[in-house]
């Protein structure tokens, strides 16, 4: 088993850490997101909705809740968008040169970044809910812990999913976007497999 | 006799309908360090790009380190080093985390990468920098961290695309230092450059490359003897029959016109020949206004083999050559 990928993967978690501004603004952001419009849209939401009789039998969540869930899905989309993007940089820098002229197989390339790209999603998911529970989302309400747990194994497993399936496709463009190298149709030509 | 490590015969690559390498043929001797001169634009990186199998093999066949390159890229990718044309470090990694990524890229064992990282840190002299970013490297440093990668597997070639393109003059011998030293280890060295001292300093042979043709090949002394020992500028009252009585000289080999002036190409030492080409003009009643003597150049010899001056259109001033790399 050729474990190449991670390699690429050891890379990008590396220049995630680095990159500051980003590290930050992709951790803080969906945070501030949630305590600025959450808790003031929430507010309204409640208010509006108090009059509403509960529909029997469908449970009653806040709209911060609500909200928190939307959230992870939209930073998830977003990481996972700009993760595969980031390929698009390495070719436009030259920095791909040096893997595409070393040994390691091609699709090994995109293996690293995506699994890359759903770490970065696993952490700003959890973040999300961390804090999401700490400015009053009840994301877990009269579960038992084994429940919690299964959610939780659930969220995550929705997010891999859905960032994996972004991060392909962002890939996927990032490689066939045209660029000054030359080197386009041979990655592609790898990717299928030689 | 041993396998030459480098045989291309007839290579030919052509970017859609431009034909950026016309069918080329030569050999690299095991342990030599060889060397392309030619003009920005003459071929030199389109060819190392397919020996590298960066590019795909077009035309012609090309066996590096003992593999094909069409057919056995990944054995070639495994057996040689390169430091390309452009810098390709990352920018937010430090030095040790560079090579210890491209130790690992080529599968190299965890305590062996650490070894050869010391090492080689150690060669380029960037221990003090192990854990600096690279973003915070000058520009030399930057060339001798790559060049430490592409040490790194321990090539059989290490392939140099203008390894001191835009780099002082201080820091270019710096660098041939290395590379010498390197070579000295037992590494074979194909490098480009458009620098025609760095061709005559550093290397055993020299192919002179101009729009995708290889035009000659062979050590630089040989290369400029082939100009005859020495070259003689005169400017005269009249250049024609000036040019016409040296000719008729045997120790005068060549004459080339210039726009003012003529070059006479001479087979022995200049110096003693000069008065008896001064006596023989004056003879003939012709004045000199300027007279000098000079030993060729290796720009005598490119302008001898392609009838143009590197400097005039291909070559550009060191600084512009830079940046336009660092933005490409
Ligand atoms: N990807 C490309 N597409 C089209 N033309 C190219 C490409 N790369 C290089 N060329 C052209 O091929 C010629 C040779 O380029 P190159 O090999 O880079 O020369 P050198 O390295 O000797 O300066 C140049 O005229 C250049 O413009
Ligand atoms: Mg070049």
């Amino acid at each position: 088993m050729h474990l190449g990928f991670l390699t690429i993967y050891w890379r990008d978690m590396i220049r995630f850490v680095r990159f500051r501004t980003l590290l930050i603004s992709s951790l803080v952001q969906p945070a501030l997101w949630m305590a600025f419009f959450g808790i003031a849209m929430s507010a309204n939401f409640t208010r509006l909705t108090t009059d509403i009789p509960p529909v029997p039998g469908i449970p009653n969540v806040g709209y911060l809740t609500f909200m928190a869930a939307g959230v992870i899905a939209m930073t998830t989309l977003f990481t996972s968008l700009f993760g595969g993007m980031i390929l698009l940089f390495d070719k436009n820098w030259g920095l791909m040169r040096e893997v595409m002229a070393s040994p390691l197989p091609r699709d090994h390339i995109i293996f690293g970044i995506a699994l890359s790209g759903m770490t970065k999603s696993f952490i700003q998911a959890v973040i999300i809910m961390v804090f999401g529970i700490f400015i009053g989302a009840e994301f877990f309400q009269g579960y038992s812990p084994v429940e919690v747990t299964f959610s939780i194994l659930g969220i995550l497993l929705f997010v891999g999913i859905f960032s994996l399936g972004f991060l392909f496709l962002s890939a996927a463009i990032a490689i066939s976007l045209e660029t000054p190298e030359p080197s386009r149709s041979r990655l592609l030509r790898g990717c299928r497999g030689s | 006799m041993t396998e030459p490590i480098i045989e291309v015969s007839n290579l030919a690559h052509r970017y859609g309908d431009f034909e950026a390498v016309r069918g080329i043929s030569f050999s690299v001797e095991r342990g030599e360090i060889f060397s392309f001169l030619g003009p920005n634009g003459a071929g030199k990186s389109t060819a190392i790009n397919v020996l590298t199998t960066l590019l795909h093999l077009q035309r012609g066949s090309a066996r590096v380190a003992g593999f094909d390159v069409a057919t056995e890229p990944a054995r070639v990718r495994e057996s040689i080093g390169i430091v390309f044309q452009e810098v390709t470090l990352d920018r937010d990694m430090t030095c040790w985390e560079i090579l210890e990524f491209h130790g690992s890229l080529y599968r190299m064992p965890h305590q062996q990468r650490r070894e050869r990282i010391d090492e080689l840190l150690d060669l380029v002299e960037l221990e003090g920098k192990r854990d600096t970013l690279t973003k915070h490297l000058s520009g030399g440093m930057k060339r001798r961290l790559e060049i430490a990668r592409g040490l790194m597997t321990r090539p059989k070639v290490l392939f140099l695309d203008e390894p001191t393109i835009g780099l002082d003059p201080q820091t270019r011998r710096r660098m041939w230092d290395y590379i010498k030293s390197v070579n000295e280890e037992g590494t074979t060295i194909f490098l480009t450059t458009h620098y025609m001292d760095e061709a005559d300093h550093l290397s055993n042979r020299v192919s002179i490359i101009d729009h995708g043709l290889i035009i000659a090949t062979g050590p630089a002394w040989e290369l400029k003897n082939a100009l005859g020992e020495d070259l003689i500028y005169l400017e005269t009252s009249d250049d024609a029959a000036a040019g016409a009585a040296l000719r008729g000289m045997p120790e005068v080999t060549g004459v080339q016109e210039k726009t003012r002036g003529f070059i006479a190409h001479v087979s022995q030492d200049g110096s003693h020949l000069l008065p008896r080409i001064m006596e023989a003009l004056q003879g003939h009643g012709i004045r000199i206004h300027t007279v000098n003597l000079k030993k060729p150049s290796m720009d005598d010899v490119f302008v001898h083999f392609t009838g143009r001056d590197l400097r005039d259109e291909g070559a550009e001033r060191p600084g512009a050559a830079h940046s336009r790399a660092m933005r490409r």
